[in-house]
């Protein structure tokens, strides 16, 4: 790209520097800062939304605006397109201008025709005629072709016969692509326009006599542009959900604040005082000389008699005054301040409950799965727990939170629960091939469980609970102990699991002191043995790599302390499940 | 129609003059008009101020609640669940979340609520309050009818216009009567430091039980063997912690068995 001058030297698009150089010794030369190009044509579309609002942009250096309906505002297309041009020309652009009734022609005429081309309804032919190939917007090779056949002109082509057109070229997409690109710019097919910003749904504006830089003012202004649209609101018998507010600068600028409403809305007094929030942030810079308003996401407004009181209407609740209150927080606290919570089907506790931002619909809160025992304050994340815990699912009886011990007194659980499965092969691990081995060991085993492996009150019963808990597997798999592995590894899990219970099962009580240890040291002294016939199983069959990477189940203990807090503590991952080391511990929630 | 007939639809009501206003039952205006603070015994007892002030509401439930929480207690504490919520108050609650950061905001957020008049309890999780902002509160509370429970950490001080304060720990469970490793109901002990409509009330000390299936808080037996009624402080407890838990609930007539059990 170059200036007037280096163009007249001979210095064209795409032309290496080196030969530029040589046509042109004097030449100077930069490099195209791309993104900052891109930058300041969007702001040139912000700002050029003061003559159009729809303004959609045509490659790298030209813009396409949708006039229809707006040049009268200017005095029509001459009119409009000597403001343009002042206004263009005072913030430092020079732009190439022309005006048809298709958006083909009107890109034709830009880069081909004059500096300033006008173009009536149905003038398009005339128009065209005598102008370049190129200018349709055709590939240099279907360009190279046409010249061949002596086709240098787009007036040409009008008494071709379509055919014989087609006829010419080796692939019919290239000639339906002329045929295509002469149809949209003669106006026989549709050609829509792509705005750089979604067409408002309704718009109004106001412009200032003279430049107004005062609050006042520019509270008058949308004080009388919120009057007129909620009066094209009530009109159209709709309201909108989110309301942005343009003012335009003399000097090229343009400063906008929007607000949201969490239903649709259409009462003045309120979308103000929303406005009111925010109206500080307007920079009227040296002037302000235009106001635009517009509305988006309409949609009906849910009108009816209003309730006395609730205690008569037995409605429980005010919609309105509640999404009222929820829009003039969110307009205080940022967009997103006010949420609610969304039942998810998911026995996962920290899923069960989405954070969602209040849209003005209530979710429905009946027919949720009974579940066991939940805290009644979840942390969202986490915290690490060290606990001291009888092996392998032995409630916690002392643990370390936030630096503080606490003993357990009382314990239920475990509740267990397991991971997902099909969520995780859905996210990760479809796009990695290798998983086609335990997905379908996974299918069968991996269901989503939620059961209880059985009160684990004395030594007597932890033996009882575990040996239980063995036959009950082989029932009914629904209920732990978590087989989720390759099928390869079932059989070694099994007789893991029988052995994993430091105390053979069947042998009665063992001394307590015995079986009460830290788990971590559990892990690497006693089961040492165990790990080794894990690992001969195991390690051909790549399992660091896949299983590893799997969700752990999670056991989940409710416990209190001596001074009768309550918490719900619980045990990531089980004993010997190959998908990482130890289990370790969490905090999860607090119980009242 | 006739008066009967509107009154057996629920349409009217007979308005009974009311004596003397001032002798409250239990939660003390908890839940009615005005400021009530609750406020943590000790550093980590907010769960349990969470758990009391749900229990204490349980009685006539809010259908609607605007729940302001200062980001530091979701940090601290975990985000009150609303399953868990729905639990204490039986029923759909429409419940909005809202967690800025500052104080500030958090006052501001609970004034509007109030005057939104659109909720019917604004729950306050907050550092503290001062006297002004309080009052502000009050005052736009009785106008509106909206009532504030304010959850406070243990480091509030200062004088405020709240109508009531709470002192609230928790308390080792009841006992589990199918499970005597497990907790079992919920316990607290809540302390009433100053009441505006009981005065004479301020500083008793009650340690209260959730009963989860008809929702009600009552106090616990063994302490208080008789008629639910508020022990008067300084007399000594009956039975306690270290001799046998009576379980014994009024309607339920507990077999001699299940005693012996767990005990």
């Amino acid at each position: 790209m170059g200036n007037e001058l280096a163009r007249a030297g001979g210095v064209t698009r795409g032309l290496p520097l080196s030969d530029a150089k040589a046509r042109i010794p004097e030449l100077v030369s930069e490099v195209i800062d791309r993104d900052a190009d891109a930058k300041a044509l969007g702001r040139l579309i912000q700002w050029l939304i003061r003559f159009t609002p729809i303004v959609a942009r045509d490659g790298d250096d030209a813009l396409m605006l949708e006039t229809t309906g707006c040049d009268h505002l200017f005095g029509g297309e001459a009119g409009m397109a000597k403001e343009l041009r002042s206004r263009l020309r005072k913030v430092g652009y020079e732009a190439r201008m022309a005006f048809a009734s298709t958006p083909a022609a009107a890109y034709a005429l830009a880069r081909g025709g004059a500096e300033l081309t006008i173009c009536g309804e149905g003038e398009e032919r005339e128009g065209l005629q005598g102008l370049l190939m190129e200018t349709l917007r055709l590939s240099p090779e279907t360009c190279q072709l046409l010249r061949r056949f002596g086709l240098t002109r787009v007036g040409q082509l009008y008494g071709l016969d379509r055919k014989a057109l087609a006829r010419r070229f080796q692939s019919a997409e290239a000639a339906g692509r002329v045929v295509l690109r002469l149809d949209q710019a003669l106006g026989l097919r549709h050609e829509p326009l792509k705005p750089f910003r979604p067409k408002p749904d309704f718009s109004v504006r106001l412009s200032c006599p003279e430049p107004v830089a005062s609050t006042e003012a520019v509270w008058e202004g949308l004080r009388r542009l919120t009057t007129d649209i909620c009066d094209e609101l009530k009109e159209a018998g709709q309201g909108a959900r989110s309301f942005h507010f343009h003012a335009f600068r003399a000097d090229g600028g343009v400063s906008s604040i929007s607000v949201r409403a969490a239903r649709p809305v259409r009462n003045e007094a309120h979308i103000l005082r929303l406005f009111a929030e925010r109206i500080e942030k307007m920079d009227p810079g040296f002037g302000i000389d235009l106001f635009v308003l517009e509305a988006r996401l309409a949609g009906p407004v849910e009108m009816g008699p209003m309730a006395l009181s609730s205690e008569l209407s037995g409605k429980a609740r005010d919609d309105e005054a509640l999404s009222a209150l929820a829009d003039r927080v969110s307009a205080r606290l940022g967009d997103g301040a006010v949420t609610l919570r969304w039942p998810v089907a998911s026995y996962l506790p920290e899923r069960s409950e989405d954070f969602r931002v209040f849209e003005g619909v209530w979710p429905e809160w009946t027919g949720r799965p009974l579940t066991g025992p939940r805290p009644l304050r979840l942390f969202p994340v986490p915290e690490p727990v060290q606990v001291l815990a009888e092996v392998p699912d032995g409630p916690p009886l002392r643990f370390v939170w936030r630096k503080q011990t606490r003993r357990v007194t009382r314990a239920d659980g475990p509740e267990r629960i397991a991971p997902e499965w099909w969520r995780f092969f859905e996210i990760s691990a479809l796009s990695d091939c290798s998983v086609a081995d335990p997905l379908p060991s996974a299918q069968g085993d991996l269901r989503p469980t939620v059961g209880r492996v059985g009160p684990h009150t004395s030594d007597r019963e932890v033996a009882g609970a575990a040996a239980k808990a063995g036959n009950s597997t082989e029932q009914n798999g629904n209920i732990t102990p978590f087989k989720a592995r390759p099928s390869a590894f079932t059989a070694g899990l099994s007789s893991d699991c029988s052995t994993a219970d430091p105390r053979p099962s069947g042998s009665g009580p063992s001394a307590p002191a015995q079986s009460l240890m830290l788990s971590t040291t559990h892990e690497q002294g006693q089961t040492t043995a165990l790990s080794a016939t894990h690992r001969e199983s195991g390690e051909s069959r790549a399992e660091g790599g896949q299983t590893k990477k799997l969700p752990r189940a999670k056991d989940y203990y409710r416990v209190e302390d001596e001074e009768g807090r309550r918490y719900w503590i619980a045990r990531v991952g089980l004993y010997h499940d190959g998908r990482g080391g130890a289990p370790y511990w969490v905090m999860e929630g607090l119980f009242p | 129609m006739d008066l009967t007939a509107l009154k057996s639809q629920g349409l009217v009501r007979p308005c009974r003059a009311t004596s003397a206003p001032s002798k409250l039952p239990f939660p003390f205006g908890l839940g009615k008009a005005g400021i009530h603070e609750l406020a943590e015994t000790r550093f980590g007892d907010f769960a349990a101020l969470t758990g009391f002030a749900c229990a204490a509401l349980s009685e006539a439930p809010p259908r609607s609640v605007l729940w302001v929480a200062q980001a530091q207690f979701e940090r601290e504490f975990g985000r009150p669940r609303q399953e868990a919520i729905g639990q204490f108050w039986k029923g759909d609650v429409a419940c909005l979340f809202v967690s800025p950061k500052r104080l500030d905001e958090v006052l501001w957020t609970v004034e509007e609520g109030v005057a939104s008049g659109a909720v019917s309890l604004v729950v306050a999780e907050l550092g503290g309050a001062d006297f002004t902002a309080t009052r502000r509160l009050t005052l736009a509370s009785k106008a509106r009818g909206v009532p504030v429970v304010a959850l406070m950490p243990y480091s509030r001080q200062g004088v405020t216009a709240a109508e009531a304060r709470w002192r609230i720990a928790p308390k080792a469970s009841a006992p589990n009567r199918y499970d005597p490793n497990a907790p079992g109901r919920l316990r607290w002990r809540a302390v009433l430091e100053r009441s505006r409509s009981a005065p004479e009330q301020a500083g008793t000390q009650y340690d209260l039980e959730f009963d989860d299936e008809t929702l009600s808080l009552t106090l616990v037996p063994g302490l208080a063997a008789r008629e639910v009624a508020p022990r008067e402080a300084g007399k000594p407890k009956h039975g306690g912690e270290g001799g046998r838990p009576a379980d014994i609930r009024p309607f339920r007539k507990a077999s001699a068995e299940d005693t012996l059990r767990t005990g």
